[in-house]
């Protein structure tokens, strides 16, 4: 990777009547990185794309490409495609109309455009379809044909918005897969918006995690899960069990009477202390020679394949607890709770 | 794959933009003529191009230096946005020293003066879009400039010079010519001292007793200010109503009958829209082609067919009855033409809202135990009432704005849009008729004004939620057999009217001689057909801009944002409100002299059919570019088409169905107009409308049917054909097009 970002706000604000979607935002997009922007809607994050390609203006602050300031030029003028949500196929066009459409705005001869439409289609796996119009597509198709329109064009940033959204459940673990797979291919700088958070775990360099404008977070898929800054970043981010907490000494902390063992260092006091669902084991014996051990009670189980999620009574609290590879029976009644003290995280706030 | 591109930075390089606008200023303002004698436009005047002025204007020598430091702008190097505010201000300067050059002169204007105008304002948008100061580019802020100077000349100017000569007479302000427009008995008498009653006393007896008996119904229900309220409305109500049913001339007539009118047009409406989406009967497929007949025959068939039918040698009243009766002239004659004219226009306004009932809310009323009867009183009636209130004032505007049927079958019964008329014509009074027409105005705006932000919001509220799909319940039988044979009477009227028409044109002499003759079909050649012609190639012209302009405005209000936007929508959908005959004198109070001399040209004919028609343009605009999904747009932004290219490639050709009704319909508009015409016209540039009139007017009925036949049968084969071509057309686009 490239030690200059490729994309950088510097203290962007964009503000639509009295309400502010993006607050004094910074952060940066490196070189060939698959960056996420996620957060629930109407946290800014797709103002921000826009901001970026340039269809909005921030009220403050500045956008760069590399070193060249664009926050005033306008979107046609700058090297970025876009994959939009509903793809906007142009629906009097055929594909590769559709794909060669950048192409021909840029004035590229059709001797050169020809092979450059075929190769973009043959990439994102349409060779074949270029003589069909979108609605003969379906909908996986589509998505492709609005990939390869932005890639033709070689843009410098490819600018993706929600681009999975409409497609059933299946397909879009497949989508996300290929569209990876190009983009570390090609090594462009891509740069995601969504609102799931499994898929931007799934796809993403780094993840920005957003909320009312602000980004709240910024790291690597594997940070963002185990290290969330905040209370809103590990909710939003995968199951999260919270329990409310007092560090006593150095290593232990204290939760409605039982004392803890942790790894995670932090100054005496009040935290909270976040418990991700997978790392808490279930024991229907005491086990031998593990720390933290409590007496619980399942509530209530529920089977999802690859694992059981149990709701189990703790202490007065209700946690959610995750088993990988159930057997042919679910737990139920009297349990122990294992939770090794390293995958206990404390959120700072 | 992976080479790296640059990113375009500003560059520094020569404004291609600014060159060619400043060039083509400069050569037009230099080459072409300034002034022109006579009414051809393109007549060469010598002695009037701007080289040859340079000597003797020092303000030509401002407009040219102008010009050419815009030249010079584009091609120095400087950053853009420097670049734009001097294109800015040296467009503005050209713009003022030209309308200074043009008014100082005093000769009506030439072609180099409408170069200098476009070039200057395209040069201030590209300096507006340069300089940041609007966030659009050269294209758009150009368009805005543009657009936004036809609509203050060709709609705001004109309706300005109606006000100005209400209040001065003889270059001087006085209020004399209100004043005794509104004192005479033709404008309004409310004690006729003919009489031995005192009218004015009787109205207002009945308005303080309707007072009482409602303020002591209401109390006894509800105490408070709403008893009050209530009371005091209706008292005003009926007062009003009884002051113009005992009074007398243009505004009682004229009030009266919109009322009257807008009642019946409106309930005939309703009922034809629970028809067309509710009924089970087969007569339901007829509503769309006859809906549609009405809207694009010339006004004055149905008056004619009335005279034809039921007129002193009427083919019911004096052929079958043996009646010799002139009641059919004067207001019931104009209502029954209205009715029968505005009813489709109500029925096109109600199809869309009684549609978009839920069908939903109406499953879960029959549910919840109520009957057929009981949903159509609590659940439909209150969901179209809106709706209906919208009907009525739409129906009303256009009878109140009607010229054509009061003209030829009135029976010399004053009504205001005619007054405006006679005062200009018969009474050579511009003052008089100018007062008439602000009346008018006044209330035509208004009308559209609570129809527009009243209503308009209430409709809104109504049709929300999503469909759910359910299937619409169909009218109890008996409603649906009563309401078909209402449709079918009217059918049948419908027919016999037009077939009388048909008919008249290949009679001998209607009423006296029903021998069949093809003498009036040849009786056309050669004015008939000339004019026929003319009216087709003005309609043809004007169409075009009309659909290109109203689009335009429809893209801008829709997709772009800028200063002023709400007003630009609010002047350029004027014209609807506005009218036909204020429109018209204010064309020839404002066109009549100077600078802007046009009256007798054909070119006033086409900018006036093309600003008339313009909203039906934008109508369509705006419905097909809301279908479109805006993304489509930014998608082709982003892969570097800029606006103009957007539009050609991406926007027109989705919205090519739109474009091309928008285009048929201000055709047959165009076609069918007479009431802002009709002072327009010359002998060398008359219009197919007012040559069925005078015909009519000279006796020669035969004639006028004839003309009337070919013009009617000429729109249905133009609608026919746009049937053809654009599959996607159907009568609710074409109602959705044609209402404000």
């Amino acid at each position: 990777m490239n030690a200059q970002p490729h994309v950088r706000l510097r203290n962007v604000t964009k503000r639509f009547g009295s309400a502010i979607a993006v607050n004094d935002v910074s952060f940066d997009v490196a070189q060939s990185s698959f960056t996420t922007l996620l957060g629930p809607s109407g946290c800014g994050k797709t103002t921000i794309l826009r901001m970026v390609a340039g269809f909005y203006r921030p009220d403050a602050g500045d956008i760069f490409l590399r070193d060249v300031r664009v926050t005033d030029i306008p979107p046609h003028r700058r090297n970025t495609a876009m994959v939009f949500q509903e793809y906007a196929l142009f629906p009097h066009m055929n594909v590769a109309e559709n794909v060669g459409y950048g192409l021909r705005m840029r004035r590229v001869p059709s001797p050169e455009a020809g092979p450059r439409i075929a190769q973009v289609l043959e990439l994102v796996g349409l060779s074949g379809h270029e003589l069909k119009f979108p609605h003969q597509l379906s909908g996986g198709q589509q998505q492709r044909v609005a990939l390869a329109r932005a890639l033709v064009v070689e843009p410098e940033v490819l600018l993706l918005d929600e681009p999975l959204s409409n497609l059933d459940a299946k397909l879009r673990v497949r989508v996300r897969t290929e569209i990876r797979q190009l983009q570390q291919q090609l090594r462009k700088t891509a740069l995601y918006v969504t609102h799931d958070q499994e898929e931007a775990l799934a796809i993403s360099d780094r993840i920005a995690v957003m909320d009312r404008g602000r980004i709240l977070q910024s790291g690597t898929p594997l940070e963002i899960y185990h290290r969330p800054a905040n209370r809103f970043v590990a909710d939003f981010v995968g199951l999260a069990n919270f329990v409310d907490a007092r560090v006593v000494a150095a290593g232990r902390v204290e939760a409605r009477g039982v004392t803890l063992a942790i790894t995670d260092g932090a100054p005496s006091g009040p935290v909270t202390l976040l418990l991700r669902p997978e790392a808490i084991r279930l024991h229907r014996q005491p086990p031998a020679h593990a720390a933290n051990v409590l007496g619980g009670r399942i509530a209530a189980a529920s089977f999802l394949g690859t694992l059981a999620r149990y709701w189990v009574d703790v202490n007065g609290m209700r946690w959610t607890i995750d088993v990988p590879s159930p057997g042919d029976q679910l737990l139920s009644g009297e349990v122990f709770v294992e939770i090794p003290p390293d995958r206990i995280h404390i959120l700072k706030e | 794959m992976a080479r790296a591109l640059t990113v375009p930075i500003a560059r520094a390089s020569p404004n291609i933009t600014l060159i060619v606008w400043g060039g083509l200023t400069l050569l037009g303002t230099l080459l072409l003529s300034w002034a022109r004698i006579g009414r051809d436009l393109f007549a060469f005047v010598p002695g009037s191009i701007g080289l040859q002025l340079l000597r003797e204007s020092p303000v030509m020598s401002g407009i040219t230096a102008v010009a050419a430091l815009v030249v010079l702008t584009g091609a120095l190097q400087r950053p853009e946005s420097q670049r734009g505010r001097i294109a800015l201000w040296l467009g503005a300067a050209g713009c003022a020293l030209s309308v200074f050059y043009l008014v100082s002169s005093g000769q009506p204007f030439g072609p180099a003066a409408i170069v200098a105008a476009l070039g200057f304002l395209a040069i201030m948008g590209t300096g507006l879009a340069l300089s940041g100061t609007l966030r659009t580019d050269a294209f758009l802020a150009t368009s805005i400039l543009w657009v936004g100077a036809f609509v203050l000349a060709f709609i705001l100017f004109p309706l300005w010079a109606v006000l100005k000569a209400s209040v001065v007479v003889k270059g001087q302000l006085s209020l004399a010519a209100v004043t005794s427009v509104l004192k005479s008995p033709a404008f309004f008498l409310l004690n006729n001292p003919a009489s031995s009653r005192n009218e004015a006393a009787i109205a207002a007896a009945l308005g303080l007793v309707t007072a009482a008996v409602v303020g002591i119904v209401w109390l006894a229900h509800r105490r408070g200010w709403r008893a009050l309220r209530a009371a005091a409305v209706a008292g005003v109500g009926i007062w009003v109503l009884a002051a113009l049913y005992l009074g007398f001339g243009a505004l009682r007539n004229s009030v009266l009958l919109a009322i009257v009118v807008g009642v019946v047009a409106t309930a005939l409406g309703f009922v034809f829209a629970l028809l067309s989406e509710r009924s089970n009967l087969r007569t339901r497929s007829l509503l769309g082609p006859l809906s549609i007949l009405p809207i694009i025959t010339p006004p004055f068939v149905l008056g004619l067919a009335l005279i034809y039918m039921f007129g002193r040698r009427g083919f019911v009243t004096n052929g079958l009855l043996g009646l010799s009766t002139g009641i059919f002239f004067g207001p019931l004659g104009v209502a029954i033409a209205q009715i029968l004219a505005y009813a489709p226009i109500a029925y096109l306004v109600l199809q869309g809202v009684v549609q978009a009932m839920d069908a939903a809310m109406e499953e879960a009323a029959e549910t919840l135990g109520a009957s057929r009867w009981h949903i159509l009183r609590t659940v439909i009636w209150p969901l179209a009432r809106p709706g209906i209130a919208n009907a009525f004032l739409l129906v009303a505007i256009e009878s109140l704005a009607d010229f054509g049927n009061p003209i030829i079958v009135g029976g010399g019964v004053p009504f205001l849009a005619t007054e405006v008329f006679f005062a200009i014509i018969g009474r050579f009074n511009p003052s008089e008729a100018a007062v008439y027409g602000v009346v008018l105005l006044a209330m035509t705006l208004s009308i559209f004004l609570v129809q527009r932000y009243w209503i308009g919001r209430r409709f809104y509220v109504t049709v929300t939620g999503k469909p759910s799909g359910a299937q619409h319940r169909p009218l109890p039988p008996a409603l649906d057999y009563a309401a078909s044979g209402v449709f079918l009477a009217w059918v049948v009227l419908i027919v016999a009217l037009y077939g009388s028409v048909f008919i008249g044109s290949i009679t001998k002499l209607w009423g006296f001689d029903y021998a069949l003759t093809l003498q009036h079909i040849k009786a056309l050649s050669p004015t008939g057909w000339q004019v026929f012609w003319t009216t087709a190639r003005l309609s043809a012209y004007a169409a075009i801009p009309s659909t290109i302009l109203g689009f335009l405005i429809g893209y801008l209000v829709t997709r772009v944002e800028f200063p002023g936007k709400s007003a630009l929508e609010f002047g350029s959908m004027l014209s609807f409100a506005v009218p036909g005959t204020v429109m018209g004198i204010g064309y020839i109070l404002a066109f009549n002299q100077g600078a802007l001399l046009l009256t007798g040209t054909s070119l006033i004919l086409v900018l006036a059919f093309v600003f008339r028609n313009m909203p039906v343009g934008i109508r369509s605009g705006i419905a097909a570019i809301l279908q479109i999904d805006r993304s489509l747009e930014e998608a082709s932004t982003m892969l570097r088409a800029n606006s103009p290219t957007t539009l050609r490639r991406i926007v027109m050709p989705l919205a090519r169905a739109a474009l091309l009704s928008g285009l048929v319909f201000a055709f047959v508009r165009a076609m069918t107009a007479v009431s802002q015409v009709i002072f327009l016209i010359t002998p060398a540039h008359n219009l197919a409308t007012t040559q069925i009139l005078s015909y009519v007017e000279y006796g020669s009925l035969g004639r006028g049917a004839a003309l009337a036949s070919l013009l009617t049968l000429f729109m249905i084969a133009v609608i026919l054909a746009l049937y053809a071509v654009n599959r996607r057309f159907d009568t609710r686009t074409v109602g959705k097009t044609l209402m404000t």
